[in-house]
C-alpha cells in the first residue's frame, strides 16, 4: 500500500498526519517539541510560533529538542506561551507574511517591527524552520511509523490556503526545499479537508452526495478565514468533484475573537474602577478563550465567572473578578463575526489609507458578509463560463440574485467546533435562499482534518485509485500589455491583460499562444506585468481584458534574461534579437511554470517573480 | 633457594613501586573530585593497596630470618631442609596469591556496587527533577505554589473563592492535558460493594472492621481516581544535572524580570 505523508502547515498551529493504508483514516504523527527550559513534550499540534532566544536567557542547552544541538530558535508551544511575555522575539503568522505582497518576502524582517539585532528571520526563512521541525520530527519518530514506511519515498503533500497566488505557492514551495523536503505536492487546504471528510465516510459518502450538490467549505481558524466551492456533477455515473471557486485571503479567526471579549471585560472591569496592566490583560484573553469555549458548548451555562491574577507571587493582592455571561458573549461572537445580513451585503472596506504596513488585516470582522463577498464573486465567476454555469444550473436557480449559495457546508478550522457558530452559519445560508436546504456534512477532529486530508490524498495519487477532486488553477493569469496609443504627455497608456493560463488549467498541461513571438534582446533584463483574477472562469487562452490595471488583481512583475552564450548551437551575442514564444504549465507540485521558448532550438529560460520591486 | 629469596624481594619492589604510583594517583584523584562516589572508590583502592603491600612485608620479612636458620643447619640435612624450605616459601607465595586474587575480586565487586549506586542515583535525581517539574507546571499554569504560599485565613472567602478559579482552571486544565483521570470505583459513592476473593489491595483500600477473609462487603465511600495516561513534558537529562544538582536547591520557577526597553 503507498505510504504518504500530509503537512498542514498552518497560520496558527501545523500537523503532521501520515497514510499507512488508504483503507484507514490517515493518523496524527505527535511532534516533539520544547515545553520549557530543560524539558520537551509531545503534542499532536506543533504551533507555529517560532522564538528567537536572546544568548544569556536561558541557560544554555536548555531550549534543544532532542535531535539538535541548534538554540538558535525554539518552536512550537513553548515559543508560543513565552513570545507572548517578550514579544519583539516571537514569529507568528509567517505563513500571512508569506503572502503579503507589501514585503520583500526574502527578506529577513520577521518579528515584524522588532528591535532584536540579529536573528530576525525571512517570511521563507520562517516557514522554512517548521518545515524542518516537522521533517525531523517524521525521522525521530521512524520506529512508530509502520514497519514498511518509506519516509524518504513516500509523497509529502504540503497544504496552502487556497486563496495563495502564483508567488505564495512558488515560496511555499522554496521553504519546503529548503528545509531538505526534495519534492512536495501543494494541495489546497479547503480540498484537503474535503479529502479528509471522504476518507472518514468512505462506504458512505456517495450517498450522501448527489449530482447538482454544491459544497461550500468554510474553514475558520484562529487567524485565517478560507472559502471554497466544490460542484458535484456525474460522468459515466460516478460522481465527479470540481473545486469550481476559491476565496480572497481573509486574515481573521477566533483569535480576533478572543481579543473582542477581552476587550469587553476589560472595559466592565475599568468602568468599576480597576486598572489592568499588560500583564493582567494577557492573563484575561486565556480566562475569556476558555470562558468562551464553554458558554458556545454548554447551553446550560448562563455565564461563566472569570478571575484575573496580576504578575506578582501574592495572588490576593492584584485579584480581579468579572464574569461574561451568555447574552454577553453571543453578542460579541454571533453578532460581531457572525451578523445575520441579508444576501446584498458586502465586506466593508477600510476608509482611511493610513494603515500600519503589517499584516493586512481583515477590516470588517463580519465574517458572515465576507461570505456573502465570497458567494456574489463566486456566482460571477461561474456565470463567465458555459459549462460552469451548466455544472451549477439547480443551485444558480435557487440562489438570490447576485449570489450563488451552496447546499451542503462543510466546516472546518477551531472555531468551527462551537455547534453554536456552525448553526449560526447554517441559519444565514437558510435565511438567503430558503429553498437550498442547506445540509452540514459531518466531519470530525476539525483541528486536524487538513493535514489527514493531504495524507489521504498523497496516497490516492500515488496508487491512482480513489476520487480526485477536479481543481486545476483556481485562479486565470494575464500578461500586461500596453495599448498602442498615441503618446500624450502626462497620461500612462492603459495596460491590458493578454490571458495566458485560463483558470482551471490542469496540471501537466503545457499552454502556448499560437502566432505570438517576441522578440527579447540578449543579455538584457526583460520585465512584464502579470495580473491575475479568481471570478473570470469563462476567459480562453489568448483572451484580452480591458484595463487590466481596474479589472484585475495585479501580481509582482515577472522577470527574465537571456544570457549571452557564443558557443550555444544558435549563438547568443550581446544586443541580439532573439525570437521567443510565452509557455506556461502548472507543475505536477503545484506551482505554475512561465517560460520563454527558442523559436529555433529547444532552448528555454523561466520566467521568475520579481519579489523586489514589488514590495514597496 | 638464593634465586627465589632474589625473585620474592624483586615482586616486592615491584609491588612497593606499584603501591607509591597508584596511591599518589589515588590521593591526587582523591582531592581532585567531589562527589562521594569518587571518594568512596579512592578509598577502597587505597586501602586495598595497603592490605597488598602488607601482607607483602610480612611474608618479606618473614623470608631472611627462614633463610638465616637454614645456613646453621646446612649440614645436617641440607637437601632435605631445603626441599622442605622450598616448599613452605611456595606455599607462602602461593598463599600471597590466593590473597592478591581475593583482593582483586572484593576491589571488582566494590566498583559494580559504586556503579550501581550511581545508576540508582540518576535514577532518583531524574525522578527529582520529575517532580519539580510537575511543580513549576502546577505553578505556571495555575499559580499553584503562589496559592498555597499564601495564608488564606486573613482572606474573606470571596476573595479566596476567586483566587480558588484562577487555580483551579489552570491546575484543571493541566491534569486535562497531561493526564486522562477517571474514578478508579465506576459506580457511586455510597453505595453497597462486594469484593470478591481476588480483588486487588491496590485498587481498594479497606477501613473499618477489617477482619475474616473476603469477599468483603462494604460501602463505598470514596470513589478513588485512576490516570490512563501520564504525558508529562519530559525532564531532558543534561538539563537536570545542570539544573538540580543534589547540593543545590531546586528552582520551581524563576523569579521574573521585566526589564525596560531602553
Amino acid at each position: 500500500m503507498p505510504n504518504a505523508i500530509g503537512i498542514d502547515l498552518g497560520t496558527s498551529n501545523s500537523v503532521v498526519a501520515i497514510c499507512e493504508d488508504v483503507h484507514t483514516v490517515p493518523r496524527v504523527l505527535d511532534c516533539t517539541q520544547v515545553a520549557g527550559p530543560n524539558s520537551v513534550e509531545e503534542r499532536p499540534l506543533l504551533p507555529s510560533a517560532i522564538y528567537i532566544p536572546h544568548p544569556n536567557e536561558f541557560p544554555s542547552e536548555s531550549l534543544r529538542v532532542p535531535w539538535s544541538d541548534d538554540e538558535a530558535v525554539v518552536l512550537g508551544h513553548f515559543a508560543r506561551e513565552h513570545g507572548t511575555l517578550v514579544p519583539d522575539r516571537l514569529v507568528t503568522s509567517a505563513k500571512s507574511w508569506l503572502c503579503n505582497a507589501q514585503v520583500d518576502r526574502r527578506e529577513a524582517i520577521l518579528p515584524w517591527n522588532s528591535e532584536i539585532e540579529e536573528g530576525k528571520l525571512s517570511p521563507v526563512q520562517a516557514s522554512a524552520k517548521i518545515l524542518e521541525h516537522l521533517k525531523a520530527n517524521l525521522n525521530f519518530h521512524a520506529e512508530k511509523l509502520g514497519q514498511d514506511f518509506d519516509l524518504s519515498a513516500s509523497p509529502v503533500v504540503l497544504t496552502v490556503p487556497a486563496s495563495f497566488d502564483a508567488v505564495a505557492r512558488v515560496l511555499t514551495h522554496e521553504a519546503a526545499q529548503r528545509a531538505g523536503f526534495e519534492e512536495v505536492i501543494l494541495l489546497e487546504e479547503p480540498q484537503a479537508a474535503l479529502y479528509s471528510w471522504i476518507s472518514e465516510n468512505k462506504d458512505s459518502w456517495r450517498e450522501q452526495l448527489a449530482d447538482g450538490d454544491l459544497v461550500l467549505v468554510c474553514d475558520i481558524g484562529g487567524g485565517t478565514a478560507d472559502f471554497s466551492l466544490v460542484a458535484i456533477g456525474e460522468n459515466d455515473g460516478k460522481l465527479d468533484l470540481e473545486r469550481i471557486s476559491v476565496g480572497e485571503h481573509i486574515l481573521l479567526g477566533g483569535d480576533n475573537m478572543d481579543l473582542a471579549l477581552a476587550y469587553a471585560v476589560q472595559g466592565k472591569l475599568e468602568a468599576a474602577g480597576n486598572t489592568i496592566d499588560h500583564w493582567q490583560f494577557l492573563a484575561l484573553v486565556q480566562m475569556v478563550r476558555s470562558a468562551k469555549e464553554r458558554l458556545l458548548s454548554d447551553d446550560s451555562l448562563d455565564e461563566v465567572p472569570i478571575s484575573i491574577a496580576g504578575k506578582g507571587s501574592s495572588l490576593f493582592a492584584s485579584m480581579l473578578s468579572s464574569k461574561i455571561s451568555r447574552a454577553q458573549c453571543e453578542s460579541i461572537i454571533l453578532d460581531g463575526y457572525f451578523p445575520k445580513i441579508s444576501a446584498d451585503e458586502r465586506p466593508q472596506q477600510r476608509l482611511s489609507s493610513l494603515q500600519d504596513f503589517g499584516l493586512p488585516y481583515a477590516s470588517d470582522p463580519a465574517l458572515t458578509r465576507h461570505l456573502a463577498g465570497f458567494l456574489s464573486d463566486s456566482r460571477n465567476n461561474v456565470e463567465s463560463d458555459d459549462r460552469l454555469r451548466q455544472l451549477c444550473a439547480d443551485r444558480l436557480s435557487r440562489s438570490p440574485e447576485g449570489m450563488l449559495c451552496p447546499n451542503k457546508i462543510l466546516f472546518n478550522g477551531g472555531v468551527l467546533r462551537s455547534d453554536t457558530c456552525r448553526s449560526r452559519l447554517i441559519d444565514v445560508l437558510r435565511s438567503w435562499a430558503p429553498s437550498n436546504e442547506i445540509e452540514p456534512l459531518r466531519g470530525a477532529e476539525l483541528d486536524v482534518a487538513v493535514a489527514r486530508g493531504a495524507a489521504y490524498y498523497g496516497s490516492v495519487q500515488d496508487s491512482g485509485s480513489g476520487i480526485r477532486i477536479r481543481s486545476g488553477t483556481a485562479r486565470s493569469f494575464y500578461l500586461g500589455v500596453e495599448a498602442s496609443m498615441l503618446a500624450v504627455p502626462g497620461i500612462t497608456p492603459a495596460v491590458h491583460g493578454l490571458c495566458v493560463v485560463p483558470q482551471g488549467t490542469e496540471e501537466g498541461v503545457d499552454l502556448s499562444l499560437p502566432n505570438k513571438e517576441y522578440g527579447l534582446r540578449v543579455g538584457e533584463t526583460v520585465g512584464f506585468r502579470f495580473f491575475s483574477s479568481n471570478t473570470r472562469a469563462g476567459d480562453r487562452l489568448g483572451t484580452m481584458v480591458e484595463r487590466a490595471d481596474k479589472n484585475l488583481e495585479e501580481s509582482p512583475r515577472l522577470e527574465m534574461m537571456i544570457p549571452v552564450d557564443e558557443d550555444a548551437e544558435v549563438a547568443m551575442r550581446k544586443g541580439d534579437l532573439v525570437p521567443v514564444e510565452l509557455h506556461a504549465r502548472l507543475s505536477e507540485l503545484g506551482t505554475l511554470d512561465l517560460w520563454m521558448q527558442h523559436a529555433a532550438s529547444s532552448k528555454q529560460w523561466k520566467l521568475e517573480f520579481n519579489l523586489r520591486d514589488s514590495a514597496s | 633457594m638464593r634465586v627465589l629469596v632474589v625473585a620474592a624481594l624483586g615482586l616486592g619492589v615491584q609491588l612497593y613501586y606499584w603501591y607509591e604510583v597508584v596511591s599518589f594517583q589515588t590521593l591526587s584523584k582523591l582531592f581532585a573530585a567531589k562527589d562521594p562516589e569518587t571518594w568512596i572508590e579512592g578509598l577502597i583502592v587505597l586501602c586495598l593497596s595497603y592490605l597488598i603491600i602488607d601482607a607483602l612485608f610480612t611474608v618479606l620479612r618473614g623470608a631472611p630470618e627462614k633463610v638465616a636458620a637454614e645456613e646453621e643447619t646446612a649440614n645436617d640435612d641440607a637437601a632435605s631442609a631445603a626441599l622442605q624450605r622450598e616448599a613452605e616459601l611456595s606455599q607462602d607465595v602461593s598463599r600471597l596469591k590466593d590473597k592478591v586474587v581475593q583482593l582483586e575480586t572484593a576491589l571488582r565487586e566494590a566498583e559494580q556496587r559504586s556503579e550501581s549506586s550511581k545508576a540508582s542515583r540518576a535514577r532518583s535525581e531524574v525522578i527529582d527533577a520529575e517532580l519539580v517539574n510537575l511543580l513549576s507546571l502546577l505553578q505556571e499554569k495555575g499559580r499553584f505554589i503562589d496559592f498555597l504560599m499564601e495564608d488564606v485565613t486573613v482572606h474573606p472567602d470571596a476573595q479566596v473563592a476567586a483566587v480558588a478559579r484562577v487555580v483551579h482552571q489552570g491546575c484543571s486544565g493541566l491534569l486535562k492535558e497531561y493526564f486522562s483521570i477517571k474514578p478508579m470505583h465506576q459506580g457511586n459513592e455510597g453505595e453497597k460493594v462486594k469484593l470478591e476473593t481476588s480483588f486487588n489491595p491496590r485498587e481498594y483500600r479497606l477501613v473499618g472492621s477489617v477482619h475474616g477473609n473476603p469477599p468483603f462487603n462494604g460501602t463505598v465511600l470514596h470513589r478513588g481516581w485512576v490516570t490512563e495516561k501520564i504525558g508529562l513534558p519530559r525532564v531532558v537529562s543534561e538539563g537536570a544535572d545542570a539544573d538540580l544538582s543534589s547540593d543545590g536547591p531546586a528552582i520551581i520557577a524563576p523569579a521574573e524580570v521585566e526589564v525596560a526597553a531602553s
